[in-house]
């Protein structure tokens, strides 16, 4: 009866013709990292963390920008397929921003001889990741689906909010955390490019992800209509 | 140096682990499928059974 219902990855060519476009991409971006882009004078291989890191950290923001855009999205509509998207960008987005904090973390340990500084853009990027895992939380705890979106979506936008606050952290705060710094222009290709590389990967796990989470809400409710059903024959 | 090879290996482990971690929802919906088409043929067995008592 529900045996042909996709579970969870979607079967599209489409989506598996970019899954290869995704991972040759990766492949490319981690040649270029390590083997192209030249040997940065002052900090030397440890500065080829950046590349890892700005990519995460764009990543980070354009995934609060989708949970913020489809909370809205739900608020306004009350239409659950907005909170599907909106968590599998929670999901990928809490790792993305994760991942910014430990490669900077790294980098700063090389850069500024200490982990951690309550520097405005890192405190601003740990705000961020602490709404991500909060509503990450909420998720995991609440059952009622449209209560869920609706936390879900109110902690969106508050994540959104903080989105020009990381931007602009370091021109209104004055910070030591570094602003678009001069960069040849192989570093600047490798940059972008690697950037663009996790921006598909990333975007395709919130897709696949996506499929799960909308299969999951129809399966709650399946089991619910279930459980009636058999209530009232048994009744 | 070291600082680069640990950045770019968590970078990595959380990709595999994200993707692993979808793999172990994708068995636990594939169960619930399971049990629910299970739930469903049992049901309408009963309830033929019914009609064909009546």
């Amino acid at each position: 009866m529900y045996a042909n219902q996709s579970l969870g990855f979607p079967s599209s060519t489409s989506v598996w013709l970019a899954t290869g476009a995704a991972s040759a991409m990766l492949l490319l971006a981690m040649t270029l990292i390590f083997l192209i882009a030249p040997r940065e004078a002052t900090m030397g291989e440890v500065q080829r963390i950046v590349y890892l890191h700005v990519a995460m950290a764009w990543c980070s923001l354009v995934s609060i920008i989708v949970v913020g855009g489809c909370g809205a999205g739900y608020l306004y509509r009350r239409d659950l397929r907005w909170d599907c998207w909106a968590q599998a960008a929670a999901e990928v987005g809490w790792l993305c921003n994760l991942l910014t904090l430990v490669t900077g973390s790294l980098w700063a340990h090389e850069a500024w001889n200490t982990w951690w500084t309550w520097e405005p853009r890192l405190t601003t990027t740990l705000i961020l990741w602490i709404i991500f895992s909060g509503n990450l939380l909420l998720r995991c705890n609440l059952k009622e689906p449209h209560l869920r979106a609706r936390l879900g979506s109110v902690l969106g936008l508050l994540g959104l909010a903080d989105v020009p606050l990381i931007v602009m952290a370091t021109r209104w705060f004055r910070g030591m955390h570094p602003v678009a710094p001069e960069m040849d222009a192989t570093m600047r290709g490798t940059l972008l490019f690697s950037a663009l590389s996790f921006a598909l990967f990333f975007a395709l796990l919130v897709i696949w992800r996506r499929h799960q989470v909308a299969l999951a809400i129809r399966l709650d409710g399946l089991e619910r209509n279930h459980l009636t059903t058999i209530q009232e024959t048994h009744g | 140096m070291i600082s680069l090879v640990i950045a770019f290996s968590l970078a990595w482990l959380g990709a595999a682990g994200f993707l692993g971690w979808m793999g172990i929802q994708n068995s636990k919906l594939h169960i619930r499928l399971q049990r629910l088409e299970e739930v469903s043929s049992g049901a309408a067995q009963q309830t033929s059974g019914r009609h064909r008592a009546a």
